[in-house]
C-alpha cells in the first residue's frame, strides 16, 4: 500500500561491552520513519537515544534486531544519512564556504565550483556574509548554522540531527529551530532529531517517541501537527503559544517525570 | 606596631568608597625581555670586572664582542664563525627534514593503529631518556666519523619528540569529526588526508619546535667526534685551549640561531594553525 520506510528499527537492540558483562543501552526499538517525516526522540540523557542515532547513521551495529535504510539493512556510515552533531564536528582550518562545500570536495569538485554550488544553502542559512570567515571565529550559533548548511551540501535523504541545538542560548536556540523547520521544510528531506528539550521536539517534529531510562524502550508514541501549519505559513511565534501546544509539552513533561520518578526503584531492583 | 594598626585601619578601617578598579598597565612583555638580558649582560660585566673569577675563566662582555667580531672576520680554528654555523646549521637541519620524512608517517601509524603503536613504542620510549653523548660510541662504531653520523646521531634524537607528538596529535581528533566526515561521503583516506593529519598539525608543530631544541642541544655532542667545522667543534677546540671567549662566543652563537628559529616556529604556528585551542 504505501511505500517502503525511509527507516525502520526492528526489535532493534543495543548493548555495550563494559568492564563486567554488558550494559544494554536500547531495548527492542520498533520504530517506522516515513519519507519527509521529521521524527523528534525524547528522553533522559542515559535513556539511549543518541544510541538510536548512532545506529540508524551506522556507527553502531544493533546487538539484536536490525536498523533498515528503505528496506536495507544499515551495516556502515552512508552519504545518504547525513548526521548533524552538538560540537567539535566542523573543520576549523577551513572557512564556512569551505566547510560547507565539504561533501563536495569529498567528491572531488574544484574549490571554484564548489564555492558557487552552495551560495544558495549559505544565503538559506543567513551566513552569506560570512563565506571567507574562519569557522573558529564565528559563535556557537553560527557555527551549527554552518554544521546545518554542511549536511545538506551533501544532499543525504535523512538528516540526523545528534542535539544540534544543545550546547546554545535559548534565543539562539529559537532562531535556529525556525531555520532548521525551513530547512526541513523546503527540502523535503527525513529528519531525526535527539532532544531532551520538549519544546523544541513539539516545535518540530511531525512524530515523537519518547524513550525511557536505560535501557531505552519507547513508552509514547504521539503524532505532531505544528511543524506542518508553520511549514504551511502558520506564524511560528503564535503557534508556540497555541493552548493545545501547551497541553502537549504539558503531557510530555508528565510523561518523562513519571519516568524519572520511577527510575530509582528499577534501579535498587536491579 | 603603630605600622600594624596603620595597615589594618586601612584594611578594615574608614574605607568610605569601594576601591576603584584600578587598571594597572602593564608594559608588553618585550619590555621585560629586553629588561631581563641587560640586567644580566650587566650582572656578567660586573662580575668580570671585579673578576669574581680570573678573566680567564670569565672575559668580560667587551672581550667576547671583540672576539665574536674577530671570528666573524678572521675565524677561529680554520674557519670564520659563519662557517661554522652554516655548517652546523646544515646538519641540524638536514636531521630534522630526515627526522619529519621519518617520524611523522610513524607517528601517524602509531596514532591510527595500536598494533603499530605496540611495535615502535617501546624502541622509542627505550631510547629516548638515554643522552645521546651515551649512544654516540655505538653510532660512531656502526657508521664511522663522517658527515652521515653526525646528522645521525642529531636525527635519533629529533624522532621520538616528532613521532610522539604526531601520534598524540592523531588520537586527539573528535570522534564528532570523524564520524561527520565519514557520514558526509569521505572514504578513510579522505577523512585521514582531511580531517586527521590538519586536526594533528598543531601537535605536530609542536613536536618540531621540541625536536628543534634538542637537536641543538645534540649537536656539541655530534661534532665531538672529527669534525672541522661547526660551532660544537668551534667550542670543543676552544675549551682545550682554554680560549674563554670563544667558548662563549659559540655558545651564544648556539642561543641566537636556537633562539631565532623558536621564534620562527612560534611565527609558523601562528600563521598555520590560528584554530589551536579555539574550536
Amino acid at each position: 500500500m504505501s511505500a517502503t520506510p525511509e527507516l525502520e528499527a526492528r526489535d532493534l537492540s543495543v548493548e555495550y561491552d563494559a568492564n563486567r558483562g554488558s550494559v544494554p543501552a536500547l531495548d527492542g526499538i520498533d520504530l517506522v520513519v516515513e519519507p519527509g517525516a521529521f521524527l523528534a526522540v525524547l528522553g533522559p540523557s542515559g535513556s539511549g537515544k543518541t544510541t538510536l542515532l548512532n545506529a540508524f547513521a551506522g556507527f553502531v551495529r544493533p546487538t539484536s534486531g536490525e536498523a533498515l535504510f528503505r528496506g536495507q539493512t544499515i551495516v556502515a556510515p552512508s552519504v545518504e544519512r547525513a548526521v548533524v552533531f552538538q560540537r567539535h564536528a566542523l573543520l576549523p582550518w577551513l572557512d564556512v564556504a569551505e566547510n560547507i562545500a565539504f561533501p563536495l570536495k569529498i567528491r572531488g569538485i574544484d574549490r571554484r565550483r564548489r564555492r558557487q554550488m552552495i551560495v544558495p544553502l549559505l544565503v538559506q542559512v543567513g551566513l552569506a556574509e560570512f563565506a571567507d570567515q574562519p569557522v573558529w571565529t564565528l559563535s556557537g550559533g553560527m557555527q551549527q548554522r554552518v554544521g546545518l548548511a554542511r549536511a545538506l551540501a551533501a544532499d543525504p535523504a535523512v538528516l540526523l540531527l545528534d542535539e544540534p541545538l544543545g550546547a546554545l542560548d535559548a534565543i539562539t536556540r529559537e532562531d535556529l529551530q525556525r531555520v532548521l523547520l525551513d530547512l526541513w521544510a523546503t527540502s523535503s528531506k527525513t529528519a531525526v532529531l535527539i532532544t531532551h528539550d520538549i519544546e523544541e521536539a513539539v516545535f518540530l517534529a511531525t512524530h515523537l517517541v519518547v524513550l525511557s531510562q536505560r535501557p531505552g524502550r519507547i513508552v509514547a508514541r504521539f503524532e505532531v501537527p505544528f511543524a506542518r501549519r508553520i511549514a504551511a505559513g502558520e506564524d511560528a511565534r503564535a503557534v508556540r503559544s497555541l493552548p493545545e501546544f501547551t497541553a502537549m509539552k504539558a503531557e510530555l513533561r508528565a510523561i518523562m517525570d513519571r519516568r524519572a520518578a520511577r527510575t530509582p526503584v528499577l534501579e535498587a531492583a536491579l | 606596631m603603630t605600622e600594624l594598626l596603620a595597615l589594618s585601619h586601612g584594611v578594615f578601617g574608614a574605607a568610605p568608597r569601594p576601591p576603584r578598579p584600578k587598571r594597572r598597565r602593564v608594559p608588553p612583555p618585550v619590555v621585560f625581555f629586553v629588561g631581563s638580558a641587560i640586567v644580566w649582560l650587566a650582572v656578567w660585566w660586573i662580575a668580570a670586572a671585579v673578576e669574581v673569577v680570573p678573566p680567564l675563566f670569565l672575559p668580560s662582555p667587551l672581550v667576547v664582542a671583540a672576539r665574536f667580531v674577530s671570528t666573524l672576520h678572521k675565524g677561529y680554528a680554520d674557519a670564520t664563525l659563519l662557517q661554522h654555523a652554516s655548517a652546523s646549521l646544515f646538519r641540524v637541519l638536514s636531521a630534522l627534514l630526515a627526522a619529519w620524512v621519518v617520524a611523522v608517517p610513524v607517528g601517524i601509524g602509531m596514532g591510527l593503529s595500536p598494533v603499530i603503536r605496540g611495535i615502535f613504542d617501546p624502541v622509542i620510549e627505550a631510547y629516548r631518556p638515554v643522552p645521546p653523548l651515551a649512544y654516540l660510541p655505538l653510532v660512531v662504531i656502526w657508521f664511522g666519523i663522517g658527515e652521515e653520523a653526525k646528522i645521525l646521531l642529531i636525527f635519533l634524537a629529533i624522532v621520538p619528540a616528532i613521532a610522539l607528538s604526531t601520534a598524540s596529535g592523531v588520537r586527539s581528533v573528535p570522534i564528532e569529526r570523524v564520524n561527520a566526515a565519514r557520514t558526509l561521503g569521505a572514504s578513510r583516506l579522505q577523512v585521514l588526508l582531511h580531517v586527521v593529519l590538519p586536526n594533528a598539525l598543531p601537535e605536530i608543530l609542536v613536536g618540531t619546535r621540541i625536536g628543534l631544541a634538542v637537536g641543538w642541544s645534540t649537536l656539541v655532542a655530534a661534532e665531538l667526534v672529527a669534525a672541522q667545522r661547526g660551532l660544537g667543534f668551534m667550542i670543543e677546540t676552544a675549551s682545550n685551549f682554554l680560549v674563554t671567549d670563544v667558548v662563549l662566543v659559540g655558545i651564544l652563537s648556539i642561543a641566537a640561531i636556537a633562539f631565532a628559529m623558536e621564534f620562527a616556529m612560534r611565527w609558523l604556528e601562528r600563521r598555520l594553525t590560528p584554530w589551536k585551542g579555539k574550536q
